[in-house]
């Protein structure tokens, strides 16, 4: 009998314990708090760093774009889901030579996704201009440089709500799609290389199929000097077009 | 809370002496049997029957032994480490150090049946077999252990018809490991992409929420409210299921209306085209499971069944245009620049197509993925920026989505 009454005490301090612990977990689960590879930004949970894309969703594996186009999957992205994964990681060349399509991909494969232009806008607010030359320690614009800097090694680069890295390094791709008037190209904007999908109403001077859009890039890139900063913006390439200057981040609401 | 008085149960003293009475008999009667006859326990990894890949387990309890022993088909035996705790056979054993478990390359077995028998060895080296199974092994291409392979892939409608298993390949352990268990958040007519669930079906129209009702835009253009949109408000609802005739005739406006009266959306642009990815283009002359891209006019949502994207959303490809939420600025010479007007007042618009009437200059609203009737030029980067918000017809349709 002792043994059975002491036994039902330590159930239901056990009980008490599991209901305020639990309590505290879903006031948590409540607060919506971003990963701490994030950062927040109203509403946003922001990739702290520019992306760099891997072959398996913890960020591990083998990582893909840091010195040529070597993604496994195709530069329209259509075979993409699964294959490549965006992550927030500090200390890693920026992943490169991606399209539009690819990063979108690989955003979405970690259950996140491009942030838009106005998003991209909110979260860079802050970050400071960096001069030609720029400090060890500021943006990473150099019009000098021959390589991108690790993702978050230029500590005075910080947006800010936290991000790092919105000014130079690489040019970001947002969700955005934007009639362009570029005449670089001869106003040719691109073509996803995907059988014969039209394209209507958008630079009608080129073939049906050579029509995109073009996808806005943000925050300019090293090498661009004092054209690099928070209010970069490029409106000439389509979302197929690839270049080792272009990378991206991802977001997701919280 | 406060713990409930509780009155004294004699009975559950009585309970108790006759517990541990019966307990006494059984323990009488198993010290007259001979002890390899009462020796208990099971083989439970793998189960008799089961299939294996890649990395996986030879694991069970026994209650007393020296050492355990396994063997695979005619091969030589191998020791399975003993002695693990297992609280659950405290009942049977008397103690709780009786599992025995050992990771197996299942993998490295060629593809086909198996047996495997388990040995329980006694200090005097007797044997008993604890148990002997039957499985079949499946290998990559008869490969003993798979390399620079990565994916996540959803499974829909496990364990129950609303919820979906996201599941990922592991290498190391040759096989693949659930990583969410609730993918999450979206309801069986919608499918996940990314942070965002996405209609699998494009919309049909329906005069209540549920999706049923009279439904409208299947045969004409009957929707009880204006192509302008502003009075849809809880008239039209939009709904992702098969087998229905997708909405047709339907305005941007009046698609964001029936989006909205269900707490849904009408897709950006951009996540469009991420939910379309993978859906295979068709040949000039479809097969009747490919895309609908070449015929006299839509068909029933989701019965094509090799027109789906990598994500699960059907017919992004053909059947019906897909109005997306972007307006873009157009540079269109179809209809003399025009895009449309709301024909609403004389609401004003400026510094787009400023060669219209103010009120007649929209900018272009994208719709995506080409028709019934597009053929070739149909396809997940299909993109007409060429009408207005306004614009109605019988080709152009809709789906919705929205945030997990």
């Amino acid at each position: 009998m002792r043994s059975i009454r002491s036994s039902c005490l330590g159930l239901f301090i056990a009980g008490v314990l599991t209901s305020v612990l639990a309590s505290v977990l879903t006031t948590a689960a409540y607060a919506q708090e971003c990963p701490s590879d994030t950062v927040e930004v109203g509403f946003l949970c922001v990739d702290r760093y520019e992306a760099s894309v891997w072959s398996q969703a913890d960020g591990t594996g083998t990582q893909f774009g840091t010195s040529s186009a070597n993604y496994p999957c195709s530069e329209n992205g259509n075979d993409c889901a699964g294959q490549i994964y965006a992550a927030s990681t500090a200390g890693v060349v920026p992943s490169q030579y991606i399209s539009w399509f690819q990063a979108q991909q690989a955003c979405l494969n970690a259950g996140k996704r491009l942030l838009t232009s106005a998003e991209w806008q909110m979260a860079a607010a802050g970050t400071p201009d960096a001069g030609d030359p720029p400090g060890a320690d500021d943006c990473n614009t150099d019009s000098l440089a021959s390589a991108p800097s690790l993702s978050g090694e230029r500590s005075d680069c910080r947006s800010n709500f936290g991000a790092y890295d919105m000014v130079g390094n690489v040019w970001e791709w947002v969700a955005d799609w934007i009639q362009d008037k570029s005449d670089v190209d001869d106003g040719s904007i691109s073509s996803a290389a995907y059988g014969e999908d039209g394209i209507f109403g958008v630079d009608e001077a080129s073939p049906t199929e050579h029509r995109f859009p073009a996808a806005i890039l943000r925050g300019g890139r090293y090498t661009n000097g004092t054209g690099a900063g928070v209010f970069a913006y490029d409106a000439v390439v389509g979302p197929a077009r690839v270049r080792d200057l272009w990378g991206f981040r991802c977001g997701r609401q919280k | 809370m406060r713990l409930r008085k509780t009155t004294p149960e004699p009975k559950r003293t009585q309970n108790y002496w006759r517990l541990l009475a019966s307990g006494f008999i059984v323990l009488m009667g198993m010290l007259l049997v001979p002890f390899h006859v009462w020796a208990i326990g099971v083989l439970e990894i793998p189960p008799g029957g089961s299939t294996q890949s890649g990395q996986g387990l030879v694991a069970g309890w026994w209650c007393d032994a020296e050492r355990i022993e396994g063997q695979f088909d005619a091969n030589a035996r191998f020791q399975i480490p003993y002695g693990s705790d297992r609280d659950d056979t405290m009942g049977a054993c008397g103690d709780d150090d009786n599992g025995f478990v050992s990771q197996v390359p299942y993998s490295e077995l060629p593809d086909g049946e198996h047996t495997l028998q388990v040995f329980a060895i006694a200090a005097d080296d007797t044997e008993t077999k604890i148990g002997e199974v039957t499985f079949t092994v499946v290998r990559f291409n008869g490969d003993n252990f798979l390399t620079d392979a990565s994916g996540m892939f959803i499974l829909n409608g496990f364990p129950d018809p609303d919820n979906d298993v996201k599941v990922m390949w592991d290498e190391a352990s040759q096989n693949f490991v659930i990583v969410d268990t609730d993918a999450d958040g979206c309801p069986s007519d919608m499918t996940e992409v990314g942070a965002f669930c996405v209609d699998k079906f494009e919309a049909s129209v329906w005069s209540s929420a549920d999706g049923t009702g009279a439904q409208y835009g299947a045969v004409g253009d009957n929707y009880p409210c204006s192509d302008n949109g502003n009075d849809c408000e809880g008239q039209i609802f939009a709904v992702s299921r098969t087998g229905e005739s997708p909405a047709q005739y339907i305005t941007w406006f009046q698609a964001q209306q029936a989006c909205a009266n269900v707490n849904k959306r009408l897709l950006t642009n951009a996540e469009w085209q991420g939910a379309a990815a993978g859906t295979p283009d068709m040949g000039v002359t479809p097969g009747a499971e490919d895309c609908n891209t070449a015929s006299a006019g839509t068909s029933l949502t989701g019965t094509r069944e090799n027109c789906v994207s990598a994500w699960g959303a059907y017919d992004t490809t053909g059947n019906v245009w897909e109005w997306v939420a972007d307006w873009i600025q157009d540079n269109d010479d179809i209809d003399d620049g025009t895009a449309s007007t709301a024909t609403y007042g004389e609401d004003g618009i400026f510094g787009v197509d400023e060669a219209e009437p103010t009120a007649d200059r929209f900018p272009a609203a994208l719709v995506r993925g080409g028709s019934f009737t597009e053929g070739t030029a149909a396809g997940v980067f299909t993109l007409v920026a060429t009408v207005g918000p306004s614009f109605s017809e019988e080709t152009v349709g809709f789906r919705c989505g929205r945030p997990k």
